[in-house]
């Protein structure tokens, strides 16, 4: 267990002793940053989420919605969250092919599975409240088309990591396909305006401010903050995982080399 | 006259529920399971080279 319980790795400092933040590159320190941070991270996620529920089934019936409102609260944040994670791993992307970063495409990898939990969730909530409002499950209008093609590119980005066991190997094309398909995070965004579709336009972050009322917008808000906070927490855990994994798999090869000299050469083993 | 929507309201919060749920148990089982074997091939006198990679 001696990497476990490493100590605090010393950051390199500039002339104004401050740590760089290119030290953080380096997933030993990562490690030692992400298991002081995750204690923290976890109870301010538990704690919006209490008030954020709390505050989404007390919120009013909405005049045209009913209480499907409610739905709302956890579609929105997840739709929201779904392309954020996509963003990070297009920053990561950037990070793997131009900077190189060590991290970067740890980072790109944790952050698929979680988008397309996200993604998956976005399109079921909004789904479901589409049944009682719009008299459908689905339809294949411009918004809801490309946020499930967004889903498929999470899973076609987590089927080329699976496929390539090498990550050296795997962290460029993936880099590459990646910001090929950043090109669909625009298409969601803009879709609701430049195509006419059933789904609404944006109603929180638009030109004029929100049109909701506080009564609805501040209980999304502490929900959105609530999911971006587990992002965060999940992210770190995710990215922690594979690091690992990718510890076991340099050490189980040193240990299958030791292994095969034992075989050929059983007196300087 | 709004109960008929108990039933929608309710599976959007149950299936959300079960997907970060899931996604959590994940990822701490995967860290324990990971953490261990990480372990166990250091005892057995395997370490990396450089503790900084």
């Amino acid at each position: 267990m001696s990497s476990m319980s490493e100590t605090a790795p010393t950051l390199s400092t500039t002339k104004a002793s401050r740590p760089r933040l290119s030290d953080l590159a380096n997933p030993t320190r990562f490690l030692w940053l992400a298991e002081r941070l995750l204690p923290f991270v976890w109870l301010i996620t538990a704690i919006l989420f209490a008030v954020g529920l709390w505050m989404s089934f007390a919120a009013p019936e909405d005049y045209q919605q009913g209480r499907t409102v409610r739905i709302m609260f956890i579609h929105v944040p997840s739709v929201w969250l779904a392309m954020f994670a996509y963003m990070v791993m297009v920053s990561a992307a950037l990070g793997v092919l131009v900077w190189r970063h060590p991290l970067a495409d740890v980072a790109a990898r944790a952050a698929a599975p979680l988008g397309a939990a996200f993604t998956f969730l976005g399109l079921v909530t909004g789904s479901i409240w589409g049944r009682p409002m719009w008299g459908t499950w689905w339809v294949w209008d411009a918004r809801l088309t490309s946020f499930l093609v967004l889903l498929i590119i999470y899973l076609g980005l987590m089927a080329l990591w699976r496929a390539m066991e090498e990550p050296a190997d795997a962290a460029r094309p993936s880099a590459i396909m990646i910001l090929v398909g950043a090109i669909n995070i625009p298409i969601i965004k803009f879709s609701v305006d430049w195509w006419n579709t059933l789904h609404q336009p944006a109603s929180v972050f638009r030109a004029g401010g929100p049109t909701m009322t506080s009564e609805f917008l501040i209980p999304l808000m502490i929900m959105a903050l609530a999911f971006s906070f587990l992002f965060l927490a999940l992210h770190l855990m995710v990215m922690r995982n594979e690091i690992y994994r990718r510890r076991i798999r340099t050490l189980q090869r040193k240990a299958a080399r030791a292994a095969g000299r034992a075989k050929t050469n059983p007196e300087t083993a | 006259m709004q109960d008929k929507y108990f039933a929608f309201i309710a599976s959007s919060y149950s299936i959300t529920f079960l997907v970060l749920a899931g996604l959590i148990v994940w990822a701490f089982a995967t860290h324990s399971s990971r953490r261990n074997a990480l372990a166990r091939l250091e005892e057995k006198g395997f370490s990396r080279v450089g503790k900084s990679d």
